[in-house]
């Protein structure tokens, strides 16, 4: 019977092309700016590195002074001091993987005069940062620990970088300039994005680094440091190029630090490493408030970004609109469709289908008809959320990489299904009443005209 | 003699708006099984009515209608889709072929909701096709064939199913006399292997033709049995 109702659909469809090719656009044009919302609200709202969101936690040491408002969101908390920053990397507790960074700036050039110099964005931190977010390697791979400590002039670069510096030859050894200063590729990282930088509290899309840096070369070489300084009662920002070593030594929290831990229930000795610190701390005159530290997991995180995000309810708004405005018009259509079948209905209930077997007939065809217009959906879908990712990158400017920002805007396999789906399904409900109605006219009053 | 049509004082009654059309008045009608009947009448007079009636396709004021022993207002509308799917079958007036599929589509609709596979059907649908001389054209649609042609077709599609009724609405209506001398010998040799056949027909040649003939005017049924019975009356109104 299934093939019998899908080549019934077929002739059906060829038999009133104008109404059906409605049909299709109304619930094409409907699913596709539906499923690019969904698509939008649903990448939007997923979490980097998956698998290891829930043991990555952000963490924030309290050691401003008595008169500081109390907090207890890390969105309104201090970034880490340096001395903090660099005591907790120390702690001897290896169930824990401590990174920590910042951005920096600088004027990148090479010896090939080909290549324009550019304004580089560098990330600042230590070589466990490369493992912690999973970062694959194309050339090389991070610096060595003697070359961390020894602030060794070596850098990371980027895929994109490389191709554009070395025609994506094999660059680890050779040398670029940042500013007046010459740094040694130790490492090409592959193609790795991000939804949102997480990792430096931007939270900004489709932003990606165009290189990294080791911390202590970093701090020697007075590299600019492009942080928010919170220093207890006043904001310095003469820190960001000068002043290295007050700032080392002060209590102006600026670095964001990461801990990721071997397993979620680690985090309760976690806390108890972190208390003892902070205790150490205060028989120093440090910390002056009570409590000390505030841990955040990657995931609690994005749940407090993502709920941010009103252009997601925005779009999810608008989409839905558009879907029913869509199906509203849908309804007129089939109910057209069926109307002009009510002769049929009539032979075929006189020649001896039953009522439902005759419904199920017509359900297979409107779902035929709203499959094709799932797959027209699909392809708008993917049209608008092309262009959407476009104009995101262009309002994100020059410095973006539109790659970082394919995650955001991927129409993946699920997508695809449930804007399928959706579209098989709402055909259905539309066209059902029309359906139900003409399969319950009487069937002899429209076999006796002529 | 076994009856395969009771019909016992049916009323059929149409309202149109205020307008009450009286199409049917206290019949009354037996048919054997096997017989082969012709039904009479001037147009408008109800004959279309009473096959529809019989048919199971429509619904009436009173009285009582058995097919077969079964009595046609205990059917429910499935049941008796069914039951014309498995004992009737119907040569409508106006062909009422479905436009969008080709001959052998058509021919096919009721064996599909008899549940027949695909092989039993194509067997059944050459069969008939071949019977009424269109197999060549099977692929065509109803608009592509002469009125005539679509008779034969809605012909075929009657027998297809071999239905032990066949309730045909004028279905010489539309042909010339040898083609309609051929379906004619058509519907006498399926009579022959024992199907009951009721044909609405103008010609009275053609319905003289059958075993008995009725006679409609008006929505009342007169019964002309037999030759005798016929002569009585003529000669009544002689007298
Ligand atoms: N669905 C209907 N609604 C209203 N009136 C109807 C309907 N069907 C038939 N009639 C009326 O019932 C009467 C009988 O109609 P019917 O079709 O049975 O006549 P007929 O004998 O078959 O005529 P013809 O020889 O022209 O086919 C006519 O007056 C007709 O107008
Ligand atoms: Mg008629």
């Amino acid at each position: 019977m299934l093939k019998y109702n899908m080549k019934m659909a077929w002739l059906s469809i060829r038999r009133r092309p104008v109404l059906n090719l409605l049909m299709v656009m109304a619930i094409g044009i409907g699913i596709g700016i539906f499923t690019a919302a969904i698509t939008m609200v649903y990448q939007g709202s997923q979490t980097d590195l998956p698998h290891k969101s829930d043991r990555l936690f952000l963490v924030q040491l309290d050691s401003r002074n008595l008169a500081s408002e109390p907090v207890d969101n890390f969105n309104k908390m201090i970034d880490m001091t340096y001395i903090d920053t660099v005591n907790v990397s120390q702690i001897d507790y290896p169930k824990s993987q401590i990174t920590f960074g910042w951005l920096t700036d600088q004027l990148v050039n090479v010896e090939n005069k080909n290549v324009m110099p550019y304004r580089g964005f560098s990330f600042v931190t230590n070589r466990a940062f490369f493992s912690i977010m999973d970062i694959p390697f194309l050339y090389g791979s991070a610096w060595s620990q003697e070359q961390e400590i020894s602030g060794a002039p070596v850098v990371v670069i980027t895929k994109a970088r490389n191709d554009l510096l070395f025609n994506g030859e094999n660059s680890v050894g050779k040398q670029i300039r940042l500013d007046d200063k010459a740094v040694t590729i130790v490492g090409v990282i592959d193609e790795w994005h991000v939804r949102y930088r997480f990792y430096d509290r931007t939270f900004m899309k489709g932003l990606s680094d165009d290189a990294y840096l080791p911390y202590r070369y970093a701090l020697d070489a007075n590299l600019s440091r492009n942080a928010r300084f919170e220093c207890w009662d006043n904001t310095s920002m003469r820190y960001q190029s000068s002043g290295t070593e007050e700032l080392l030594a002060s209590e102006c929290g600026w670095i964001t630090v990461w801990s990721l831990l071997d397993s979620k229930d680690d985090l309760a000795e976690f806390r108890n490493v972190l208390d003892d610190y902070v205790d150490g701390q205060r028989a120093s005159g440090r910390f002056p408030r009570e409590g000390g530290h505030l841990l955040t997991s990657l995931d609690e995180v994005m749940a407090y970004v993502h709920n941010k995000n009103v252009d997601y309810q925005f779009y999810f708004i608008i989409g839905s609109m558009f879907m029913a405005a869509c199906i509203f018009s849908a309804v007129g259509i089939m109910l057209a469709n069926f109307m002009s079948k009510t002769r049929e209905v009539c032979i075929r209930r006189a020649l001896g289908a039953k009522r439902k077997v005759l419904i199920g007939q017509y359900i297979s065809e409107v779902a035929v008809v709203g499959f094709i217009g799932g797959v027209l959906g699909i392809f708008i879908s993917f049209g608008s959320l092309h262009l959407m990712k476009l104009k995101m990158f262009h309002s994100v400017g020059f410095y973006a990489d539109i790659a970082d920002l394919d995650l955001l805007f991927k129409l993946d396999a699920v997508m695809v299904g449930t804007g399928i789906f959706i579209a098989i399904i709402s055909s259905i409900l539309v066209s059902i009443t029309p359906i139900l109605r003409v399969c319950q006219v009487k069937v002899s009053r429209n076999l006796t005209m002529e | 003699m076994e009856h395969l049509i009771e019909i016992k004082k049916i009323r059929k009654v149409f309202k149109t708006g205020t307008v009450a059309t009286n199409a049917l008045r206290d019949v009354d009608l037996t048919i054997n099984k096997g017989e082969f009947v012709s039904i009479k009448g001037p147009s408008g007079s109800g004959k279309s009515t009473l096959l529809n009636i019989i048919g199971l396709l429509e619904d009436y004021e009173s009285g009582s209608y058995k097919l077969d022993g079964v009595e046609a207002s205990s059917l429910n509308d499935d049941q008796a889709s069914e039951l014309r799917n498995e004992k009737i079958g119907f040569i409508f007036q106006n062909f009422n072929l479905i436009a969008e599929l080709s001959l052998y589509d058509n021919i096919e609709v009721p064996l599909i909701y008899r549940g027949m596979t695909s092989q039993e059907r194509k067997q059944r649908v050459e069969e008939s096709l071949r019977l009424v001389g269109l197999w060549g054209r099977k692929e065509h649609r109803p608009d592509q064939l002469s009125g005539g042609q679509r008779q034969r077709v809605a012909i075929a599609r009657a027998l297809a199913g071999k239905p032990s009724l066949i309730l045909a609405d004028e279905p010489t209506g539309n042909l010339d006399s040898e083609m309609a001398a051929s379906v004619m010998d058509l519907l006498y040799q399926i009579n022959e292997m024992g199907n009951t056949i009721v044909m609405v027909t103008h010609d009275d040649e053609l319905a003289s033709k059958t075993q008995r003939q009725i006679q409609v005017t008006d929505g009342v049924v007169k019964q002309c049995d037999t030759e005798t019975e016929l002569l009585k009356e003529q000669e009544a109104s002689y007298a």
